[in-house]
């Protein structure tokens, strides 16, 4: 099904040909013409939709996190929010895992699910201020770069296998569920905040850091991500790091050691 | 009668319709929500955005930062000029054309203990996740007209 005219002008010059609207209420909407997407959400109606040219050309970053800026926006009106963040830990207390690419904190949180911890995500959350700072899981699955996966080989059968006419994503995707569907967890309080830092060395450390330093391996990422409500993202994360401690977490060579240093940091905390 | 230059009376306020910000400890981060450079800002580079910000201007925030630390007025002086253009250059402050009047209430104080020159650390690596998105709005209409001559909102 072809589009209709967009309403919007095209005299500006925009990176990826790709467009934002909102009414700044109710009406959000996004455009991305090289996937050939359209995502729209009218929060009166309380419908949302997920437009497509071709059904089998769903582009590939959906298949881990479908409908994730649907979501933001969704969960955003419920005061919710996104967070680009990984979350492991035990049904009743658990870390935040932040930092941009490439800071080990998928790895980390994937190690988790061969360890005594449970895991909720590896690259997005849900973050909820209602009686605690709480996280949700949104997502059943998991990436890794390929040089990666051979340092999980009990994610060997959960890896998907891209077909001819696929695009080939440039990460490894897992499909968690139902293998491990006893050790994924839907939610849990949030006691911490930890910042993974790749070191070379045998021993994972945590080191007491400021508030500062978490905001900032946090909120740009988050906030440029996702169109939508910057200055409620940012409002957010600030009220996240202001409210829970935070570390710095060097991480170990050993996997074990680094989910083994997250479990007794959690076992500490008395509730 | 000392020379004073005309912008060392300017006064700034923050340039609230880009940037978010928020002020740690020992340090404050800031966000240009429209071109994705975040910064860091601390030490007694604190205490002049605190200065700036309150309403003093350049040459306040000077005499301020000499009973502080007890360095030359002319060092300072180039100091704090040099980081007021950085402030303006990001976006993250501008020149404000109110007056601000002049309160009783307490003076921003620093815990930094030694002078270093106020610096704005930048981060650009999010440029790539910013797409240029002129927010549109649709007019009384409704959809799919679009609104004519509509500002951008965050």
């Amino acid at each position: 099904m072809e589009l209709p005219t967009p309403p919007w002008q095209t005299t500006a010059e925009l990176a990826y040909g790709e467009m934002w609207v909102s009414d700044g209420e109710h009406l959000k909407i996004k455009h991305q013409p090289t996937h050939q997407t359209l995502m729209m959400l009218d929060l009166k109606s309380q419908e949302a939709i997920y437009w497509v040219k071709d059904a089998n050309e769903v582009p590939y970053y959906e298949s881990s996190a479908p409908l994730r800026l649907l979501l933001h926006w969704w969960m955003s009106s419920q005061q919710k929010q996104l967070l680009h963040a990984a979350a492991v830990g035990l049904p009743n207390k658990g870390i935040l895992l932040v930092g941009k690419g490439g800071s080990g904190k998928s790895n980390t949180a994937i190690s988790c699910l061969n360890s005594e911890l449970f895991y909720a995500a590896d690259d997005y959350c849900l973050l909820s201020f209602e009686n605690e700072v709480r996280v949700h899981s949104l997502f059943a699955t998991a990436k890794l770069h390929f040089e990666d996966v051979e340092r999980h080989p009990y994610l060997e059968s959960t890896m998907h296998v891209s077909s001819e006419n696929e695009v080939q994503d440039e990460k490894a995707l897992f499909f968690l569920y139902p293998k491990f569907k006893d050790r994924m967890i839907a939610s849990f309080p949030v006691k911490a905040v930890f910042i993974p830092k790749v070191t070379n060395g045998k021993i994972a450390k945590l080191t007491p850091v400021s508030a500062s330093k978490a905001y900032l391996a946090l909120a740009p990422s988050t906030i440029f991500q996702m169109q939508g409500d910057r200055r409620r993202t940012h409002e957010q994360i600030s009220t996240l790091v202001h409210r829970v401690p935070c570390y710095e977490l060097e991480l170990s060579t050993d996997a074990k050691e680094n989910s083994a240093i997250i479990q007794h940091f959690l076992e500490q905390i008395s509730r | 009668m000392a020379h004073i230059e005309m912008t060392e009376t300017l006064l700034y306020s923050i340039n609230r319709s880009k940037v978010v910000y928020d002020k740690f400890d020992d340090e404050v981060v800031l966000i240009n929500l429209e071109n994705g450079n975040y910064f860091s800002i601390r030490g007694a580079a604190v205490l002049v955005w605190d200065l700036l910000s309150s309403g003093s201007d350049q040459r306040s925030v000077v005499s301020i930062l000499a009973q502080t630390f007890g360095q030359p007025r002319e060092i300072l002086t180039a100091d704090v000029a040099e980081f007021i253009g950085r402030l303006l250059e990001e976006e993250l402050m501008i020149v404000s054309d109110s007056t601000v009047e002049q309160t009783t209430s307490a003076l921003p104080k620093t815990s930094a203990v030694n002078y270093a020159k106020p610096v704005l650390e930048v981060y650009s690596d999010m440029q790539d996740l910013i797409l240029l998105d002129p927010i549109h709005e649709v007019d009384e209409t409704g959809w799919p007209n679009a609104k004519k001559e509509s500002e951008p909102k965050s």
